[in-house]
């Protein structure tokens, strides 16, 4: 049997031979078809086989001193070190929103414009220019080297360090908070209650026994670990920090053009793709800041990477009046993507459950 | 605007297959192995309204006479069964096909951004004849920057941006399009059908709800 560390279960379709595959798969209502949930603390037992990934363990549970802006700062040093290690540019993928506009201000606060012109290219489309049209102009358009993200199938091709601002979703809470907050402002920001998750993910899901199974994982999986599930924005919190890290970890590949897929290797995603927010100094002060999740106005969510932002670029509507949006929907829609990736790092074009089903599950009838 | 209806007609006996107010859906159904073409009618053929109403128009069977251009009535007994499945297989199609169409067109809404519909390909030609390491420009992409009030080089590299975002993008979602033409002109039962339609879902959206 395979194990994988990435799966797309889009496209596992329920068969009879295992009847809770269709349950198991309406628990992705919840989310989506397309975001493969793995535990990282290994208490949740899908159907389909799955591994942690080593890069993707949780880290030792501890106290951290550390800001929000001192882990920018430590990240960008310890990438910019690598860049100069490998002699290769760093590819920063940049959407214009909130993750990437703070990712790239972490080097352009860090470094002068000439080290900079020669270390790094910016990764963007014109979709970037629509949703930070003033950034932009500012600091990048006749500024610094430009290729066009569209291209993203070609550069797996170890020419540069690719780099994407994935993982702040993660660290902040999940945007997955903005319809629950837009459905429940009132009950939001209470104390933890199964009754009120069940509720309103039940809405979705419509399986009673799953969206048990699913709202009891992610509490064990807390539990396990350390964390106190206190308020109604924990939950959704460490199912995003835990149960979606992995995915998204890995989902950048899924672009990867078929030719350059013999590239595609645990080297890679040690020294070709690396994800700005994905450290343990980010991890650990996410762990340790309750109250940036704890917001009552959808506004408010990531505000201290806005608030850093402002510091720089002084653009008072971005801090007042800008949305976290589904940014990288852009760079992922219309494209032809493998369905998974198993723990020897070999991409699976199509999956087939046969090889990946695991009897012993949670979903079992 | 124009009121048109392309008709999706048989070359075995000239009957109609079907219609459609989309020449797009009507060239990908005649694309396909069913041998038909494609033709063009407009309110001033009789029973022109006819052929708006699905109910009316499928309750019978129509012919497009080469001789005076009208749209006449067949005698159901005179077309084969092979016509009638055809026609069958042909209306499935067509009701995926609006589906593609609507896909088709969600997806390149974004990339739709000037009125001037050559603008891209001419602005590509401009861009290419540009130097911006030597400080080279077109005179229509200084003029424009001119215009716009901003330094070159900015306005360079935005338009660029601009204009290989929105080729690329529509090169993309016509291969996807492309590729489900063909798979809709082969399918014919109602399994395949179902099987399509998820999958043109999830390649055009679903795979990006990450």
């Amino acid at each position: 049997m395979k194990s994988l560390y990435y799966v797309n279960p889009n496209s596992i379709a329920p068969i009879l031979k295992y009847p809770e595959i269709a349950d198991w798969k309406s628990m992705y209502r919840a989310i989506s078809y397309a975001v493969g949930l793995i535990d990282r603390s290994n208490q949740f037992i899908q159907p389909i086989n799955t591994s942690v990934y080593s890069g993707c363990n949780l880290p030792p549970l501890q106290s951290q001193s550390l800001t929000y802006r001192d882990c920018c700062n430590n990240r960008a040093t310890e990438l910019w070190e690598l860049s100069g290690r490998l002699q290769k540019p760093l590819g920063i993928m940049w959407s214009g929103g909130i993750d990437s506009t703070r990712m790239l201000i972490s080097f352009l606060e860090n470094y002068s414009l000439s080290e900079i012109k020669d270390r790094i290219r910016i990764l963007t489309s014109y979709d970037a220019v629509v949703e930070n049209q003033e950034f932009f102009r500012k600091y990048i358009a006749g500024k610094l080297p430009i290729s066009n993200s569209e291209s993203i199938p070609l550069l797996f091709d170890k020419s540069i360090i690719l780099l994407t601002g994935e993982h702040n979703d993660q660290l902040f809470g999940s945007d997955m908070l903005k319809s629950f907050m837009l459905d429940r402002p009132d009950i939001f920001h209470k104390n933890f209650s199964k009754d009120i998750i069940f509720s309103y993910l039940n809405a979705k899901i419509k399986i009673d026994k799953v969206t048990s199974i699913l709202i009891d994982a992610v509490c064990r999986s807390a539990s396990t670990y350390g964390i106190t599930i206190e308020k109604n924005a924990d939950w959704f919190w460490w199912w995003n920090f835990c149960f979606k890290w992995q995915s998204v970890n890995f989902r950048l590949m899924v672009l990867c053009s078929p030719k350059l897929w013999s590239n595609i290797s645990e080297e890679f995603m040690n020294t070709y793709l690396h994800h700005f927010y994905d450290s343990t100094d980010f991890q650990l002060w996410s762990i340790n800041s309750q109250d940036v999740r704890n917001i009552t106005k959808w506004i408010d969510y990531k505000k201290q990477a806005k608030v850093e932002i402002f510091e720089f670029d002084k653009n008072q509507d971005y801090l007042d009046n800008k949305l976290k949006k589904p940014s990288l929907r852009t760079v992922y829609v219309q494209r032809t993507v493998f369905e998974g990736i198993d723990t020897n790092f070999n991409i699976i074009p199509k999956l087939d459950l046969a090889d990946i089903y695991l009897p012993d599950n949670e979903f079992k009838i | 605007m124009e009121d048109i209806l392309y008709l999706v007609i048989s070359h075995e006996n000239f009957c109609v297959y079907t219609c459609t107010t989309h020449l797009i859906s009507a060239n990908a159904l005649a694309s396909s192995s069913i041998d038909c073409w494609v033709r063009a009618v407009t309110p001033f053929l009789n029973n022109f309204t006819k052929f708006k109403s699905k109910k009316e128009f499928y309750e019978n069977v129509w012919k497009n006479d080469k001789r005076s251009g009208q749209l006449v009535l067949v005698d159901p007994s005179l077309v084969s069964e092979l016509w009638l499945l055809n026609r069958e297989i042909i209306k499935r199609r067509q009701e995926l096909f609006d589906i593609w169409e609507i896909h088709t067109t969600n997806a390149l809404l974004r990339v739709e951004t000037t009125k001037w519909v050559a603008f891209s390909a001419v602005a590509n030609i401009e861009l290419k004849l540009c130097k911006p390491d030597q400080n080279i420009y077109s005179p229509i992409i200084e003029e424009y920057a001119h215009i716009s009030g901003r330094p070159i080089e900015q306005v360079y590299d935005e338009l660029n941006l601009k204009i290989e975002t929105e080729n690329i993008t529509k090169f993309r979602i016509t291969a996807l399009a492309e590729k489900f033409k063909d798979m809709i002109n082969q399918a014919t039962t109602l399994e395949e059908f179902d099987k399509i339609k998820t999958q043109m879902f999830i390649e055009f959206w679903g795979n990006a709800e990450t």
